[in-house]
């Protein structure tokens, strides 16, 4: 019951909602003004529901037999994918982890780390090869261009105003009672100190809903301009996408496992849930310590500021610099990048799944210590 | 019973209560001392708000820490200074409250409109509280405390900023309340306690002065108190009281060591009396 009095709470701040609403204004408002050229990628769509997504002689001949158009998709089309080859064919990965231990100028444990993954990583890709995962569709030429849009633009303007609406609200639940002058009585009463483990769930509870709510409007608004409905069973790993840093140049989008285009969406969504809700678990334990909403945003603001700043303080031949990539803030920073290698940023394998599992014990054990102080601290 | 051994609370360096030991066991105890004596730290820490820093207080025997839960579950709390919800009608925010007491939704329904009546406040109990007079938020702070049917009922200070009328029927109200249980009221205004108090506990320099019933209390000042309108004539050292008027005559309401009956007027004390007569050094 109390849970739903703290979510309660929260529905009852008008200044959260106001927050939401401007988010989604904004998320909708750039969507709808960037939205151009999307007549190639919704035709690709289309074609992918008839044809499939496989690039083989099937599908070349079901396109053959779609109507001419006089955007002239139909023949940029059939070029794109009679020129299609299988990306991950003599695919040296091993050669491109060497290029990003030189430019760290890395050494012994943290070469040995990258040399690893990286011949982990060559084994998949060979696997790839032989699957042909590469001769998928996707959004054929277009797909680059889409696959940033959807998992770099459109997740990461979702994923930071998550983020701040998650630390908000975490922080403005934390302080309500000290805002509203309620803490002896709160706290006096049978539930007590408890109280901080109800309001964490409700927190978490909440930002996981503010981000769903965010989630629906803003890709709702996405999908319903750009239709992927046609492509969502096409590789992500498709010959198509590519994946881009300034040491490697363009080269294949590789992952870890085979993804569906609709199964890295889930698993990219699962992620930011998972971010979203470490988000709250660390704004909670800042809320435990201050009990002051406005200056407990400022600390979890200065805390991921501080973050950022860390791995280029930290030479990429020290371990503390790759720790710092693990941070929620970074993640979202390398969000175009999740599941696959993490190119010369990340250390380790799986840095996504990593960097959340890390920063959710740090932040539980973060937030066990504030609340066992608090159970011991005089309220005045 | 509730009791206290030997409890010390400091702040720092600063000692807020040395020492302290006290025993209740049924009606009105009223903790009359100056502001910044030590009430409400006493009371915290009888709330579990704060610890103290030496010595146990005991809830029939078990120290209340370590009751946790089941120990708040016996109290009721009306803080100095009532923090409440604006956007709330009484009705809303005691069934919060009760959920905050781990009470039963059907009983917490039933208690609150019991309580909403007892209180007086039946007009107004769908009405937001950001309107309300200092009185009636009292009363929604009293109705809250007395949710649970507690058997430790703590008010700290629940008088103050209320007007004489509603300081009245708030000691009715206290007063039909104390049925069965313990009551700890906290104030430095006398009246509040005078006819209601059974016992009056008084601090002097963070220590325990005295813990006995009014009436006691007023003995000790006996043959002390003298009422005269020649304040000049008294020549014994003396200590003025108060002063009020009478056929156009101002008396004044002296304390002397020194026996004074052949220039003025003998007076029965009373607990200002005793109050000013205690706390003659300390800002009151």
């Amino acid at each position: 019951m109390v849970f739903l009095y703290e979510l309660k709470k929260l529905a009852a701040t008008p200044a959260l909602w106001g927050f939401i609403m401007l988010c989604v204004a904004f998320n909708c408002f750039i969507t709808i003004t960037q939205e151009s050229g999307a007549g190639y990628p919704n035709f690709v769509s289309s074609v992918g529901k008839t044809a499939g997504t496989t690039l083989d002689r099937s599908f070349q001949e079901m396109l053959a037999a779609f109507p001419d158009d006089a955007d002239g998709f139909k023949a940029a089309l059939q070029t794109e994918t009679a020129d299609a080859r299988d990306v991950f064919e003599n695919y040296d990965i091993i050669e491109i982890g060497e290029r990003y231990i030189g430019v760290h100028n890395a050494d012994g444990k943290i070469a040995e780390i990258f040399r690893n993954k990286y011949a982990d990583m060559q084994t998949h890709v060979d696997s790839l090869a032989a699957a042909d995962e590469s001769m998928s569709l996707y959004f054929g030429g277009g797909t680059y261009y889409l696959h940033q849009s959807l998992f770099g633009d459109v997740f990461g303007r979702l994923l930071m105003e998550s983020m701040l609406c998650a630390s908000l609200l975490t922080l403005l639940l934390f302080g309500y009672e000290r805002s509203h002058n309620t803490e002896l009585t709160a706290y006096s009463s049978k539930t007590g100190r408890r109280l901080l483990l109800t309001k964490l769930s409700a927190s978490i509870t909440a930002s996981i809903i503010a981000f769903g709510l965010l989630a629906i409007v803003s890709l709702g608004t996405y999908f319903t301009l750009n239709d992927f409905s046609g492509i969502w069973r096409s590789s992500v790993s498709s010959g198509f996408n590519k994946m881009h840093d300034l040491i490697a140049g363009m080269r294949p989008f590789t992952t870890w496992r085979s993804f569906t285009v609709l199964g890295y969406f889930l698993a990219c969504t699962g992620i930011s849930i998972g971010i979203v809700a470490a988000i709250s678990l660390f704004s909670a334990a800042v809320g435990v310590f201050l009990r002051n909403t406005y200056v407990g945003f400022m600390i979890v603001v200065l805390f991921n500021a501080l973050c950022v700043v860390a791995p280029i303080a930290f030479s990429g031949r020290t371990f503390i610099h790759y720790i710092f990539t693990l941070s929620p803030i970074y993640l979202w920073g390398l969000r175009i990048r999740w599941f696959t290698d993490g190119s010369a940023d990340t250390l380790w394998k799986n840095f996504e799944l990593l960097g959340l599992a890390a920063s959710g014990v740090l932040f539980l054990i973060l937030y066990l210590t504030a609340n066992k102080h608090f159970a011991r601290r005089d309220l005045s | 019973m509730l009791a206290l051994n030997n409890v010390t609370k400091n702040y720092g360096k600063f000692t807020a209560l040395e020492n302290i030991n006290l025993e209740f066991s049924g009606g009105v105890y009223a903790l009359l001392a100056p502001n910044g004596a030590g009430k409400t730290t006493l009371i915290k820490m009888l709330t579990t708000l704060i610890f103290p820093t030496k010595g146990e207080i005991l809830w029939n025997g078990d120290e209340i820490v370590k009751l946790d839960a089941s120990y708040r579950d016996s109290i009721g709390y009306l803080p100095q200074d009532f923090g409440y919800y604006k956007n709330h009608s009484p009705r809303e925010f005691l069934l919060y409250m009760s959920a905050m007491k781990c009470m039963d939704r059907a009983a917490a329904k039933r208690r609150t409109e019991e309580l909403i009546e007892v209180v007086g406040l039946s007009d107004v109990r769908d009405k937001k509280m950001r309107k309300f007079s200092g009185g009636m938020i009292q009363r929604v702070g009293i109705a809250q405390a007395m949710l649970n049917d507690p058997k430790i009922l703590i008010l700290d200070e629940p008088t103050a900023g209320l007007d004489p009328k509603e300081r009245v029927r708030f000691r009715n109200l206290i007063s039909s309340l104390s049925k069965d249980r313990i009551v700890i009221l906290s104030t430095h205004i006398v009246s509040d306690i005078e006819t209601i108090a059974g016992s009056v506990i008084m601090f002097k320099d963070h220590k325990l002065l005295t813990n006995d019933a009014p009436t006691a209390i007023c003995g000790t000042l006996a043959g002390k108190v003298y009422e005269t309108d020649d304040i000049s004539a008294i020549t014994a050292p003396y200590l003025a009281l108060t002063e009020h008027q009478d056929g156009g005559r101002t008396i004044t309401r002296f304390a002397s060591e020194r026996d004074c009956s052949n220039v003025a007027v003998s007076a029965a004390p009373n607990l200002e009396d005793v109050f000013l007569y205690v706390y003659r050094d300390e800002a009151v």
